[in-house]
């Protein structure tokens, strides 16, 4: 060994700490704008990337991400500012993990493109399973959402289970070819992300982010115009055991009044004040699913599910002012309707049971029961009486007319005596 | 060209020095895979260049052949490119099995150009050693003597018209 190493090493070492703000710095800042070219999107040349190596912080201005739809920039979230403390030792394995993301002024568009595809979140072409994505409502989006997470989760952990079974392995992926720009007639092999590849792991310990408006895929009155988000451990690719997320978010939405959310792993909660049933009954949310009942009025809706392999949930709705005007109801629907309609907007306590599993829920309490011992009933009950007080008001009122006419009549009459009496004075 | 003299210089020293032919040898192979492997690409430093550099700054090989070979190779690289091309796409199913591994495929040797580069480094390497080997032996046993005894010659001054050359050789030796 050199004894010069002894001094070499430590002088080149400090040689690579000076650098760091010169060159590794920026070169960092180039590879977040690289990695956001990975993924198809880009980052706008007007934001501002600062990186901090021994900070293990990116704080971001301005920031814009976007992509190219038929050769034109399109904006898929902005935000003032983007605070991003990363965990620098776990970097170093080549996952992606933040201690903490805070974002603030931001908002999104997640507008359909001109294909129907929902950017950032329908999966690429190559892993759609034959799913004709753009076709699908928001209902059926989640399903199919749910389905493809399920199925990517059980690749992974069949994957991280491999060097222990003694199942063969899954033939690997095979490295995606790129043209090599730096090289004329070269080309670059990309390691196949994948359950298959290298697992990448990427994910949020904390998340913080507060905006103003969200563009939702279709133009409905869900559309957000100012929003709240917190985040637990969130994160996608090779997830670590026994660990809970969770994600809180609190909007206020254009048309659909204020609407909270709550998920985790194998929870999720929905609280909506004040929520118009017509909103509900926009074609793009469940097609004519809702829709074909027409249903008007405001609702207070608790929606609270769990599930593990079997769904188990319940729906608290307090429904006031509904009316129901169903297209083509059966004979059934048109009954429910009248009674519905007869109760003239009188609050209502619905709740529903849910079961059956993640895919594929079902109502196995519709609520119906209890609606009409309890709240149907209560409303019928005032509705009668209501009903009841009309006709009593009515009856009294044609008694008073009556009496009136005979008031009438025999004053006429008193009339008539008076002027036959009178009859020949001055003659 | 002062820098370039100096390292020469250097180089020349090596081989009038007491530094002995495996270090010179392991310095003129370190620096030819050096010469021919990228020290920073695209995706960030190669770490099979870095470990390389290292091992010439820990092993006590000979550092100004290392930057001679080093500088000399790059060089020779330039003129390398289409041939390294051709190597490289032979060798598609190497370049496929680096791209799973997370060094070599930050050492380029996912992508075609970089990786027939690297394997004519490899080829040339040992070839390089063996060469400045057989070059520092054969110097110091026959040229050095016959260089030193121009230097005697020249100090008698019986080299008549061509003193001026002789001392400037000498001087340029080092001897």
């Amino acid at each position: 060994m050199r004894r010069a190493a002894l001094w070499l090493l430590p002088l080149a070492l400090l040689v690579l700490l000076a650098l760091v703000p010169l060159v590794i710095e920026p070169w960092l800042s180039s590879k977040v704008r690289s990695a956001a070219g990975l993924a198809g999107l880009e980052i706008a040349p007007e934001t501002q990337i600062a990186v901090s190596l021994f900070g293990g912080r990116i704080t971001i201005t301005k920031l814009d991400l976007r992509e190219y739809v038929e050769g034109k920039p399109r904006s898929l979230m902005q935000a003032d500012t983007a605070e991003l403390d990363a965990d620098v030792l776990a970097c170093l394995g080549g996952d992606i993990v933040l201690d903490n993301v805070v974002l603030e002024g931001a908002s999104g568009d997640f507008r359909r493109r001109g294909d129907g595809t929902i950017p950032l979140i329908t999966p690429p072409p190559e892993e759609r399973g034959g799913i004709d994505w753009s076709k699908l409502d928001w209902w059926e989006y989640a399903r199919k959402a749910y389905e493809y997470h399920q199925n990517r989760d059980k690749d992974a952990d069949a994957t991280e289970a491999q060097p222990t079974s003694a199942t063969p392995a899954k033939p690997a992926k095979p490295p995606r070819q790129r043209p090599a720009h730096d090289w004329n007639g070269a080309h670059t092999y990309e390691p196949e992300p994948g359950p298959a590849g290298p697992a990448m792991r990427v994910l949020i310990r904390r998340l913080s982010a507060s905006g103003r408006d969200i563009q939702l895929p279709d133009d409905t009155p869900f559309a957000v115009t100012s929003f709240t988000v917190k985040g637990l451990n969130l994160g996608w690719g090779r997830h670590e055991q026994g660990t809970d997320w969770g994600l809180d978010v609190q909007t206020q939405t254009r048309g659909a009044g204020t609407l909270n959310l709550g998920f985790g792993a194998g929870r999720a909660k929905v609280n909506a004040l004040a929520l118009p049933l017509q909103a509900l009954a926009h074609p793009a949310l469940a097609g004519e699913t809702i829709a074909r009942h027409g249903a008007s009025g405001l609702a207070d809706v608790v929606l609270d599910l769990r599930w593990a392999e079997r769904l188990d949930g319940t729906v608290q709705a307090k429904i006031t002012g509904l009316k129901l005007a169903p297209q083509a109801p059966s004979q059934q629907e048109a009954q429910v309707a009248q009674i519905v309609n007869r109760l003239d907007g009188k609050p209502l306590d619905w709740t529903m049971k849910l079961g059956g599993t993640p895919q594929d829920p079902q109502v196995t309490d519709n609520g119906l029961t209890a609606l009409v011992k309890d709240s149907l009933g209560d409303a019928a009950k005032q509705a009668a009486i209501d009903e009841g007080g009309k006709l009593l008001n009515e009856q009294l009122r044609k008694n008073d007319k009556v009496q009136q006419l005979q008031k009438n009549e025999e004053v006429q009459k008193a009339q008539e005596k008076a002027k036959d009496l009178l009859k020949g004075w001055g003659k | 060209m002062y820098a370039m003299y100096k390292i020469l210089r250097g180089f020349i020293k090596a081989l009038v020095s007491a530094a002995a032919p495996w270090q010179i040898a392991a310095a003129a192979a370190l620096g030819t895979l050096l010469g021919f492997m990228p020290l920073w690409l695209s995706g960030g430093p190669s770490p099979l260049a870095c470990a390389i550099l290292l091992v010439a700054i820990v092993v006590n090989c000979h550092l100004g052949t290392v930057f001679v070979f080093w500088g000399l190779m790059k060089l020779l690289s330039f003129a390398c490119d289409p041939v390294a091309l051709l190597v490289g796409n032979g060798l598609d199913g190497l370049a496929q099995a680096a791209a799973g591994s997370g060094a070599l495929h930050a050492s380029g040797w996912a992508h075609t150009g970089w990786l027939g580069m690297a394997v004519i480094g490899l080829l040339l390497a040992p070839l390089a050693a063996f060469a400045m080997a057989r070059v520092t032996v054969l110097f110091r046993t026959r040229l050095r003597d016959r260089l030193l005894a121009n230097r005697q010659l020249a100090l008698a001054g019986k080299i008549g018209g061509n003193g001026f050359v002789a001392r400037a050789a000498l001087w340029f030796f080092d001897l």
